[in-house]
């Protein structure tokens, strides 16, 4: 990589270099802003030469050139100037701040569009602010900075983050929006993609403003635009980050147990925990056997007083041998340069993360990029776009299980013994789990990887045949291909019936191949005029698109030879295969037109027609429209403070497509048998429709506040859910998708951004967003279901409920409650609200009779009621920039207030007793509570109100203190332009009350193809500190 | 010539577009090439006779999911016994026993899988049988009807074993007096029996081999079919009855006949743990760690054991048997892993060994239905007509003596009787799906508020709409739908 990109520096030099030489004058002078201020950095080529300078600190220039020659300067925020060279050989220019100093907004309209000038919202974020602390993917840089934009990390490296904008859209499908990079709609995920490439985030979050993208839309839009080459001289840009990861917070869990200790018990601490009742082999090492010499005979007698407060005879900190500190690394450069006639811009990429995970090496990435843009006649312009990743992702071992067994141990267990055969961490390492393998020995001998190559590329071409009427003609494609192999080896263990409780599995390898291609063909009429006070644009375009996915995997079980990782080696009769192939395309046409009237009074208005593959066959073609219409009240009306106030409201409608194989009317096959349980097609199938109805208000104030407000009231109809089928009566079809209800969202933004202290050496920037949805299901033509991931069943689809909210069982917790459901016979005054606020008898507290009382309905049987709602009352996000001088100090803090996670660790490890309410020891005696208590509290796992925690967090999610090298130092040190040197820190500080390992956490369900709220089998979040330092010559 | 050059660049972004794309395609029809449509699995030769392979490891797979009722009945039986909540194991072996939770949102769903899968059969059988009957061009049409008969009664009786209601149908709509096709459990077992029969006389009157990978492992010509299809005869109309007094309308005589046409050697099937395996009982009941053998078993191969194991018992001994399949087909626990505040009931000494180079090997045949579970319909045949010393000597001369080395039995029918039902706990729990569900109910014997049978799975009920019920407990009509009381 580095012998490539000097190579591609000297050639670009020795460019430079032989045009210099074919100057005769020197023009020199000095670049100064309206106020008199010197600019630096300001660029100066000649035109139609690749000749070029750039301003100094003082704002002094240089360049050769002729007479006649024209210089061209520009500046971004400055009207760019072209001055011919006369007889002086001295040029002062004094740059006039334009109109560009307004944000331009080119997503979701008929045309670059001043911002000002919007009728729809669109909240875009720059590099500016991008670049302060770097995210590791595109998919996790959006956290916390726009309002309506809800982003939850993933933890595990490569992993990236969902994003949700405004409320959920859809009862089933992904809540998603759809990613657009330089015209690449990014099927792939954001989580590959490098924050340093990219030059700004365009977010459109409601349907009013998406419909223009049609039936890809109900989730949004997000529009990537990558950095390109600027005319005047070449700039290298090197940045290299290196720090570690490691997690957040610890979970406590419970020290104790609850058996008789053997009378000589001390005698054997430090090697294992005595029990009376059990006879222990010699050279006991705390780990399980079955039976045979190295098992244990007897059973462990329950204390008498149930209570968990009896100290183990070897205590092991199993979380801080399972995580690690991580490293993570960041070299990135780029190549950035441009003339009248060709402007490029190359970049490299490497990042490293390898996670907390240990024995576990992360995931990888490398990238390169090339944008280039010809001018190649007047009326001809190309533009081409490429970006090239490979991946390099590695699986931990032993699956989601391994998060909760890690806690689940015992704190005896010998997860550090070797197994008998050398390997290293014992396989049943706890003495009385047999069920439990140890998570460090899946983590030691998994070899998993995939290894993924991701090719995205756009090309558009430009005619111009009129300055008023031109056209795009655009080729985009991402091909993804990923290669997935799993190795067990021979001698990896499984459970087995041998006396140690297991044995070699004999090992297994499956491969699987994945070729993704999507393609579109987009051509665009553009039109913009201005007939006196009105400004035209317009545009009208058809879109073709087409998705193929070919997938295969193959299995072999019980190798024939050691250590040989090949498909060869198995008996044919072990091995398996199986496949997928789908095919997606669409034919979509649009026209939109925007008018602005005496720079006040503005409408647009578009409709769209999506034909797609996807949609059944009998609603093969939908519409899509959007009407807007915004008055810039301050043009007309003038307010002492204000200078700009806009207000707008739009309606407009977008949609989302159904899965692949929804319509079809087939029966799965698999391995050459018929799938038993079976869905019936549906080729009435539709796509939903979103319909918004958007207000908005901007107003700019006191020459530093900038204030946006936005309500949207979203309704999705035509949900997709899948619906029961009453098997019988439908030929042995069980379930079907289906067109069912209506979801409606409702959301309040505000971003409100100041400019607090603006001096010569010091300036203080202030940000802060706020975000409200709430989502409700409105109609449900189905009858209601009950979903979640992990064959959870907790969130209730049901008309007249919030989406997100989990139902479930609860304990009761008032009196007046169990007066309804007082046993035959009792009384309540045998009751009484225990310390843990659930209902118990009161002659039973402290005792093994202890037990919380499920709430029963009217028939006696356990109620199932509301226990949680996964989604926050309220988002912030708080953004704060000082600087001084050279030194910039920058904090961003993310606030969710309210969202409920239901902490699936927490009671699965309370059947195992570890879960660290159980532990008794240290409290006084009449605060003392026995396991069958908690056992109680456990519930058997059923979704019960005593585990829905308070999600809420207020977190520290980026800071960085920045130390620009200055101008002085950086000319003594000669070579560079810039440096910058900074420390960053991620997910710093987290303020929460929730008990797992984060409060940040999402589990994926397959069903719905959502993310829910439920911590259980996921790899947590980090805090990740590291140090930037970053050339720019 | 300036418009000419214009011209020609214009035609570039076109060439760049055809050069660029490949494979671009627009049609908005696209077909799904995965999987097979209904109208040609309903019509093509093909697809139906690869239907026809594909229904015993159907019927098979859905009987031993982890996903259907097999591990919940082999608790509630007190046969095995587990405290993990897994398959419904714990919720309805737990005791007092409770109603089953029937709604949608019960995480251990035991039935819906069920439920569908077989109907999912029952259609396709359906489909085969009408397309034998409307002269599709089979290689051979007989084999067809014979594997789409066999699979409408193993279908229909299955579903008739283990819920409360059936819905029958053919390929020209619902049967019966009823215009859904809904009726009670006997009357879709007498329909099951019907089609069995018919399957029966089929096989009987024809020669034709299965192919090797309909049913791996067996050699399927058309006389083993017969035995194979007498034996299920056996078994469904035995196991059919909910309590004593229904037992009473078993047509012995009935049973007789089919034991004496039935299999002569074991019926196995090789696994080849991709798509034939067994989870459920051979898997989960019997995996270090999970199910174990319940103490009423235990006592019943050495009755100084408890068979149950108290609050109070720490740790029991080696158990010593008269029968030798102690040694041979279960080990012995010193330690027990379950945790004692869910129920110390769970305990036990001995967990079920002899599959143990199943749950090694998993590429072996297991069996699905042993002689000796025939045997025993035989000999209960024959004790209920009349034969006691017909039925003792079958009993005697099977694996009472030639694996369990126990003296021969004799006497009253009592004993008999009793030793007939120690073979069905003691040498097949782990065969076939439910076995000693269906005798434990059979015989009054299931504990006091143990479902009888399942009610419509509330998923299912959903889609008709009909309200939830369900049974266990106090749910339902005592007796008939759950236990009014049994062994203990």
């Amino acid at each position: 990589m580095k012998t490539k990109l000097n190579g591609m520096l000297i050639l670009l030099l020795v460019l430079v270099v032989q045009l210099s030489f074919a100057q005769t004058n020197t023009i020199t002078g000095t670049v100064t802003d309206d106020t008199g201020q010197p600019l630096p950095g300001v660029n100066i080529i000649v035109q139609g030469s690749s000749a070029g300078a750039q301003s100094d600190f003082d704002g002094n220039y240089s360049i050769s050139a002729d007479i006649g020659d024209i210089l061209i300067f520009s500046y971004v925020g400055f009207g760019t100037q072209e001055i011919e060279v006369e007889n002086s050989s001295s040029i002062n220019i004094t740059m006039q701040a334009g109109e560009s100093l307004e944000e331009v907004v080119v997503t979701g309209v008929a045309g670059a569009t001043d911002k000002r000038k919007l009728s729809v919202t669109v909240a875009s974020v720059s590099a500016d602010e991008l670049e302060k602390v770097p995210a590791t993917s595109a998919a996790s840089a959006l956290q916390g900075k726009v309002a309506g934009v809800s982003v939850n990390n993933l933890g595990r490296p490569g992993a990236g983050a969902t994003i949700i904008m405004r409320g959920a859209a859809n009862l089933y499908g992904s809540q998603s929006p759809l990613v657009i990079l330089d015209g690449v709609f990014v099927e792939g995920g954001l989580a590959d993609i490098n924050v340093d490439d990219i030059a700004s985030f365009e977010m459109v979050k409601g349907a009013s403003a998406s419909s223009l993208y049609g039936s890809r839309a109900g989730n949004g839009v997000i529009v990537i635009t990558t950095k390109r080459g600027k005319l005047g001289k070449t700039t290298v840009t090197v940045r290299a980050e290196t720090g570690f990861s490691k997690i957040t917070n610890y979970i406590d869990t419970n020290q104790s147990h609850n058996y008789e200790l053997a009378s000589d018990w001390e005698t054997y601490q430090g090697q294992y925990t005595k029990y009376e009742g059990v006879t222990y082999p010699e050279g006991y090492q705390s780990v399980y056997a079955a039976g045979g010499p190295t098992g244990v005979s007897g059973s462990r007698i329950l204390s008498e007083d149930g209570y968990s407060d009896n100290p183990f005879g070897v205590y092991n900190d199993f979380q801080r041998a399972f995580f690690k500190t991580g490293l993570n690394k960041t070299l990135y450069t780029s190549v950035a340069s441009g003339s009248e006639k060709i402007k490029t811009f190359f970049s490299a990429e490497t990042t490293e993360n390898e996670g907390i995970l240990k024995e576990t090496e992360g995931y990888k990435r490398a990238g390169l990029r090339l944008n280039v843009d010809y001018d190649i006649l007047d009326w001809l312009t190309f533009k081409a776009s490429t970006n090239f990743i490979r991946i390099v992702d590695n699986s931990p071992g032993g699956g989601a299980g391994i998060y909760r067994t890690l806690t689940r141990l015992n704190p005896d267990s010998n997860i550090l013994a070797p197994n008998p055969d050398g390997q290293p961490y014992y396989y049943l390492p706890d003495p009385w789990e047999n069920e439990i393998t140890n998570p460090l020995y899946s983590l030691s001998v998994a070899d998993a990887k995939t290894n993924q190559q991701r090719f995205l590329g756009s090309y558009l071409v430009n005619l111009k045949f009129t300055n008023w009427l031109n056209m795009d003609v655009e080729y985009a494609f991402e091909n993804n291909n990923s290669r997935y192999s799993s190795n067990n080896k021979y001698e990896s263990f499984t459970t087995t019936g041998d006396d140690i409780g297991f044995g070699y599995s004999k090992g297994s390898l499956t491969k699987n191949n994945t070729y993704d291609i999507s393609q579109k063909v987009q051509a665009t009429l553009n039109f913009k005029k201005t007939f006196d006070e009105l400004d035209v644009n317009s545009k009208l375009s058809y879109l073709a698109e087409d998705q193929k996915y070919d997938y295969y995997s193959v299995s072999g079980n019980d190798y024939k030879f050691k250590d040989l990782p090949s498909l060869d080696n198995f008996d044919p009769a072990y091995v398996s295969a199986n496949s997928n192939q789908q095919s997606e395309r669409a034919q979509n046409v649009f026209a939109i037109a925007g008018l602005v009237f005496k720079d006040r009074y503005i409408v647009d208005g578009l409709f769209r027609r999506d034909g797609s593959s996807l949609f059944g066959a009998e609603n093969r073609w939908n519409n899509y429209y959007r009407i807007s219409a915004a008055y810039r009240i301050s043009e007309d009306i003038n307010i002492p403070g204000i200078q700009e106030l806009k207000i707008n409201v739009a309606k407009g409608t977008s949609g989302q497509r159904p899965g692949f194989d929804w319509q079809y009317e087939q029966t799965n096959l698999s391995q050459g048998s018929l799938s038993s349980v079976r869905r019936k097609g549906n080729p009435f199938l539709k796509p939903s429709l979103t319909t918004e109805t958007e207000v908005g208000l901007n107003a700019r104030f006191l020459n530093r506040f900038n204030l946006s407000l936005a309500y949207s009231d979203q309704v999705v109809s035509d949900q997709f859910m899948i619906v029961n089928l009453f098997s019988p009566a439908n030929a042995g079809k069980s379930t079907q998708w289906q067109n069912v209800g209506d979801l409606e969202a409702d959301t309040y933004e505000a971003t409100l951004n100041a400019s607090i202290i603006k001096s010569e050496n010091f300036s203080w920037d202030v940000g802060a967003n706020f975000s409200k949805s709430k989502a409700k299901i409105k109609k449900l033509y189905a009858p209601e279901q009950i979903v979640g991931p992990d064959n959870g069943v907790m969130f209730l689809i049901r008309e007249g409920v919030d989406f997100g909210s989990m139902y479930g069982r609860t304990f009761v917790t008032d009196l007046s409650t169990m007066e309804q459901q007082l046993p035959e016979g009792a009384s309540i005054s045998d009751y009484v609200v225990n310390t843990d606020g659930v209902v118990v008898e009161n002659s039973t507290i402290g005792t093994s009779d202890e037990k919380a009382i499920i709430k029963t309905d009217e028939n006696g049987a356990p109620a199932f009621e509301k226990i949680g709602n996964q989604n926050a009352d309220f988002r912030m996000g708080f953004t704060s920039t000082f600087t001084y001088k050279s030194l910039s100090f920058y904090m961003l803090w993310d606030w969710k207030q309210g969202g409920d996670v239901y902490n699936k660790n927490g009671q699965w490890n309370t059947i195992a007793k570890r879960n660290v309410i159980v532990d008794q020891s240290g409290k006084s005696a009449d605060q003392k509570k026995t396991v069958s208590y908690y056992e109680s509290l456990y519930d058997t796992n059923n979704y019960t109100s005593f585990w829905v925690e308070d999600g809420s967090f207020v977190k520290l999610r980026e800071l960085s203190l920045s130390y620009n090298f200055p101008r002085n130092i950086i000319e003594k040190i000669g070579l560079f332009e810039d440096i910058k040197l900074s420390l960053i820190g991620r997910n710093l500080l987290t303020f929460s009350d929730y008990k797992g390992w984060d409060p940040e956490v999402q589990s994926y369900d397959g069903d719905t193809q959502q993310y829910f709220a439920v911590d259980y089998g996921v790899y947590p979040n980090q805090s990740s500190y590291s140090m930037s330092v970053q050339f720019k010559f | 010539m300036k418009y000419l050059t214009k011209i020609l660049i214009m035609t570039l972004p076109i060439l760049f577009v055809a050069v660029s794309c490949q494979e671009f395609e627009t049609d908005l029809e696209v077909p799904n090439l995965e999987n097979p449509n209904d109208a040609i699995l309903a019509s093509d030769p093909v697809a139906l006779q690869s239907t026809a392979g594909n229904l015993l490891n159907s019927w098979y797979m859905t009987v031993h999911s982890t996903s259907g009722p097999g591990a919940a009945m082999q608790t509630m039986a007190d046969v095995s016994t587990c405290s993990w909540g897994n398959f419904g194991m714990r919720d309805l072996s737990s005791e007092p026993r409770v109603a089953f939770n029937n709604t949608t949102g019960y995480s251990n769903n035991v039935t819906s899988s069920y439920f569908n899968s077989l109907y999912s059969l029952l259609t396709d059988s359906n489909t085969l049988v009408a397309a034998v009957e409307g002269g599709t061009d089979f290689d051979d049409p007989e084999m067809i009807l014979m594997m789409g008969k066999m699979g409408q009664a193993l279908s229909v009786g299955y579903l008739s074993l283990v819920f409360d209601r059936v819905w029958l149908y053919d390929a020209a709509g619902p049967i019966g007096e009823n215009e859904t096709g809904e009726t009670d459990y006997a009357t879709a077992m007498t329909y099951a029996l019907e089609r069995l029969d018919e399957a029966i006389a089929v096989a009987n009157a024809n020669s034709f081999t299965l192919p090797e990978t309909w049913l791996p492992g067996v050699a399927a010509d058309s006389a083993r079919m017969s035995e194979i299809l007498n034996s299920f005869g056996a078994r469904m109309i035995v196991s059919n009855v909910r309590n004593s007094t229904e037992k009473n309308s078993i047509d012995w005589n009935r049973v007789l006949n089919y034991s004496n046409s039935g299999i002569t050697s074991d019926f196995d099937i090789t696994m080849d743990d991709i798509t034939w395996y067994d989870l459920i009982p051979k898997t989960y009941l019997v995996y270090p760690g999970w199910g174990q053998v319940d103490m009423r078993i235990v006592h019943l191969l050495d009755p100084s054991m408890p068979d149950y194991w108290t609050a109070d018992l720490v740790t029991l001994p080696e158990a010593t048997s008269a029968d030798a399949r102690l040694e041979t087909d279960y080990q012995y626990l010193s330690s027990n892993g379950f945790s004692p505040d869910r129920g110390k009931y769970h305990f036990s000494n001995y967990r079920y060994s002899r599959l143990d180079d199943y749950i090694t090997e998993w590429t072996i045949p297991v069996t699905e239905y042993s002689k000796s579970e025939l045997d025993m319909y035989k000999a209960e045949a024959l004790l209920n007509t009349g034969n006691v010393a017909g039925a003792a000597t079958v009993v005697n001369a099977g694996t009472r003596t030639s694996r369990g080395h126990l003296p021969a039995v004799s006497g009253n029918s009592a004993d008999i009787y009793k030793a007939i039902q120690y073979e069905r706990f003691i040498e097949f729990a782990y065969t076939g799906m439910g076995l000693s569900f269906f005798e434990m109910r059979k015989e009054d014997m299931l504990q006091q508020g143990t479902l009888l049978h399942f009610p419509v799975p509330g998923s299912s009920l959903d889609a008709i709409p009909e309200d939830y019920y369900t049974y266990g407990g106090t749910e339902g009509v005592a007796g008939e739908d759950y236990s009014a009381g049994g062994w203990r």
